[in-house]
């Protein structure tokens, strides 16, 4: 552990294009303890969601966080976007000269900055506001996100007023037509108009992107977007979250559980188990050269579409299921299901003992094994 | 009727009777399955692909209802059956399903061996603890440990939990099983293996499949012939070795194309929204969305037509 090493340390190391940076980033959520719990006074659990990770997002690309569900995927996002709080370790975020005075007018000067970086994880929630233009989220579920008694331009209007964006409802609702055509939702004035169940889960989730992208953010989480978006469909709103990188130079944290879409649209992946990184590199690295054992098993299993391969019995190389994120197993945490491990009893105790960090094995490619 | 054939569809319609309208969600399909077959029905949610696998077991929730066309097995029609009837000879015994959604399919309160025991003493009028045993046989067949018989649901992960749905559609040793999207919220890993499992039963239990999935790469993996359905209306059907090396109807091309490879990075989509199934447009259904359409399509609905070794597509470009 670099216990030792001071905010200014770490932003010290970050490169001229990084826009956000995470370090140690720990979301524990505790779990309620009973009476009895507490008399008999045993220890509080948590949930370890977020264990310890780090990692680097440049401006303009796209970062994909693969990973079964209860990786701590979503929470990572969620994180990040200062929707949960935190439990330790710094995210590092790069803002323009404008949001700073804004920052520094709102908390009369009490946020700190390291050359240009902010620390959100730092920033009291009652500060957050001028970042939250600069922070924005996509959510799963288009038929839920979008309030169905609202018009969409009310909808995307509500975001420019809480700001303060546009001078007055004329102007504000020029942006709304922009930023829908951005996403191509044409011809704007007609969607603009229609309630939410008057558009297709496509449409929706291009709202939602529509929505992100009003209020000129540099980062944006998309959490699983195309989950619930017909096949047919499912590239539409990719290729717009393609745009928001291409065009606008929005730098975009991809969450989702399907390599092949990953593959797709991402520039970076990043591999997560029990609520840690272990694996991390371009995404031709990661599914052509997958290195951690996890990583593997994850992309033998994604389904080709060759009718050729009907009859091959796939071998999944990976033992059980998914443990809880409560009991987490000492060591490397994949070693219970690990292939691996079995097949190298060199590295057996470590596996046990030791909780692998990530080590560079090629240039940009991160694995945490105890093998490399 | 031939005898290798496990089911015969002729014209099928289901509508489903709302206060909006009458929703036609499957139009005139007609199929055969051939017994120790895989099909596929793949389509795009709202496709009816959900509501022909539930009328298949004369099971389509109401307000919806079989409204014409039939559906032999062993020269009876489900389709013209009584509630009693079917109960009695039909679901479980000769056709059974794998609901999706395996998470919410499974009832909280019993154990899994009561579970998988209730339909051996109803259907076999076994003894409960003679149920329970022969419960047991089965459960190693699907890769779990016959002692999760004392089980509640919410002990198990949804991987466990689906195997335990397979268990319960073969318990009786059905001809024909529907799997409707048994991999859909579960993770790639187990999603893998689960249709490795589908794989190995079929071969064991000689069954005849249905698997109904939006997800074409699932239905490479698995499945023998492929139909594909759209608003309602089946547009094309082969053998997967045929449609995905040549596919017809340009539903199914932009279908196909729709799915992300690790092969060759592209992104590819389909313009347009399907047809509300309330009010379907004359002619052909796709035509609003076809990059092909000609005049006849907006004014005639295309019969099937014969475009390959095996292959069907409903589309005028190949009449």
């Amino acid at each position: 552990m670099t216990k030792e090493f001071t905010p200014q340390d770490y932003v010290k190391e970050l490169g001229e294009d990084d826009l956000l940076a995470v370090r140690d980033l720990v979301k524990y959520f505790p779990i309620r303890r009973s009476v009895i719990d507490v008399i008999a006074r045993r220890r509080q659990k948590f949930v370890r969601a977020v264990d310890h990770i780090s990692f680097d997002i440049k401006k303009g690309v796209i970062f994909s966080l693969v990973g079964e569900s209860g990786c701590g995927k979503t929470t990572t996002g969620m994180t990040l976007v200062r929707l949960y709080d935190p439990t330790s370790g710094h995210i590092f975020f790069k803002v323009d000269e404008e949001t700073r005075k804004k920052l520094d007018d709102i908390s009369g000067g009490r946020i700190k900055f390291y050359d240009g970086y902010v620390d959100l994880a730092q920033v009291p929630s009652k500060w957050m506001k001028p970042l939250r233009t600069k922070l924005q989220i996509i959510f799963q579920d288009p038929y839920s996100s979008l309030n169905p008694a609202y018009r969409i331009r009310d909808i995307l209007m509500e975001p420019l007023i809480i700001h303060g964006i546009g001078d007055s409802p004329e102007e504000r609702y020029e942006i709304i037509l922009k930023a829908l055509e951005a996403v191509k939702l044409v011809p704007a004035e007609d969607i603009a108009n229609r309630f939410p169940h008057m558009l297709s889960g496509g449409q929706r989730q291009r709202v939602n992107i529509a929505k992100a992208l009003l209020l000129n953010p540099s980062f944006v989480v998309a959490d699983e977007p195309i989950a619930m978006i017909d096949v047919s469909l499912r590239a539409e709103v990719l290729l717009s979250i393609l745009d928001l990188k291409e065009k606008f130079g929005v730098s975009v944290l991809f969450i989702t559980h399907d390599l092949t879409i990953a593959y797709n649209i991402s520039d970076y992946i990043g591999v997560m188990y029990l609520g840690k990184l272990v694996e991390l590199g371009s995404a031709e690295q990661i599914i052509k050269n997958p290195l951690h054992p996890y990583t593997q098993a994850l992309v033998a299993a994604i389904p080709i579409p060759d009718p050729k391969r009907r009859h091959i019995i796939k071998d999944i190389r990976i033992k059980g299921e998914i443990t809880s994120a409560v009991n987490v197993p000492p060591g490397c945490r994949f070693h219970p299901r690990c292939v691996a491990f079995d097949e190298h009893p060199e590295v057996q105790a470590r596996c046990k003992a030791e909780e692998p960090r990530l080590i560079e094995v090629e240039k940009g490619h991160y694995v945490a094994c105890h093998l490399y | 009727m031939s005898s290798d054939l496990a089911l015969d569809v002729r014209d099928l319609k289901v509508y489903y009777y709302t206060y909006a309208g009458v929703v036609k969600a499957v139009e005139g399909v007609s199929f055969q399955l051939r017994k120790g077959e895989t099909l596929g029905l793949a389509g795009e949610s709202g496709c009816g692909k959900s509501t022909l696998g539930f009328s298949l077991m004369n099971l389509v929730p109401p307000p919806g209802r079989i409204a014409g066309g039939s559906i032999y097995l062993d020269g009876m029609d489900i389709a013209k059956m009584s509630e009693e009837e079917l109960r009695r000879k039909i679901r479980w015994k000769k056709i059974s399903m794998v609901f999706q959604g395996a998470m919410n399919a499974l009832t909280p309160v019993y154990k899994i061996g009561d579970q998988l025991a209730e339909p051996l003493m109803v259907h076999k009028g076994l003894e409960k603890n003679e149920a329970i045993e022969e419960a047991k046989k089965i459960l190693p067949k699907v890769g779990l440990d016959p002692e999760i018989v004392n089980r509640y649901p919410h002990e198990l992960s949804g991987g466990m939990k689906q195997r335990v749905m397979i268990a319960m559609a073969l318990v009786l040793r059905p001809e024909v099983v529907i799997a409707d999207e048994p991999t859909t919220a579960l993770d790639v890993i187990v999603q893998a293996q689960i249709l490795n499992l589908l794989k190995s039963l079929k071969k064991e239990f000689n069954i005849s499949l249905i698997l109904i999935s939006h997800d074409l790469s699932i239905m490479a993996e698995v499945v023998e012939r492929l139909a594909i359905m759209y608003a309602g209306k089946m547009v094309e059907i082969g053998s997967s070795d045929e449609l995905f090396a040549d596919p017809k109807h340009p539903y199914t091309q932009g279908l196909l194309k729709s799915i992300p490879k690790l092969t060759e990075k592209g992104l590819h989509y389909i313009p347009g929204t399907p047809p509300d199934l309330r009010n379907p447009p004359q002619g052909c259904r796709f035509a609003d969305r076809c990059p092909f359409v000609f005049d006849k399509c907006r004014r005639e609905e295309p019969p099937m037509f014969k475009v390959g070794e095996t292959q069907y597509a409903a589309c005028w470009l190949y009449e």
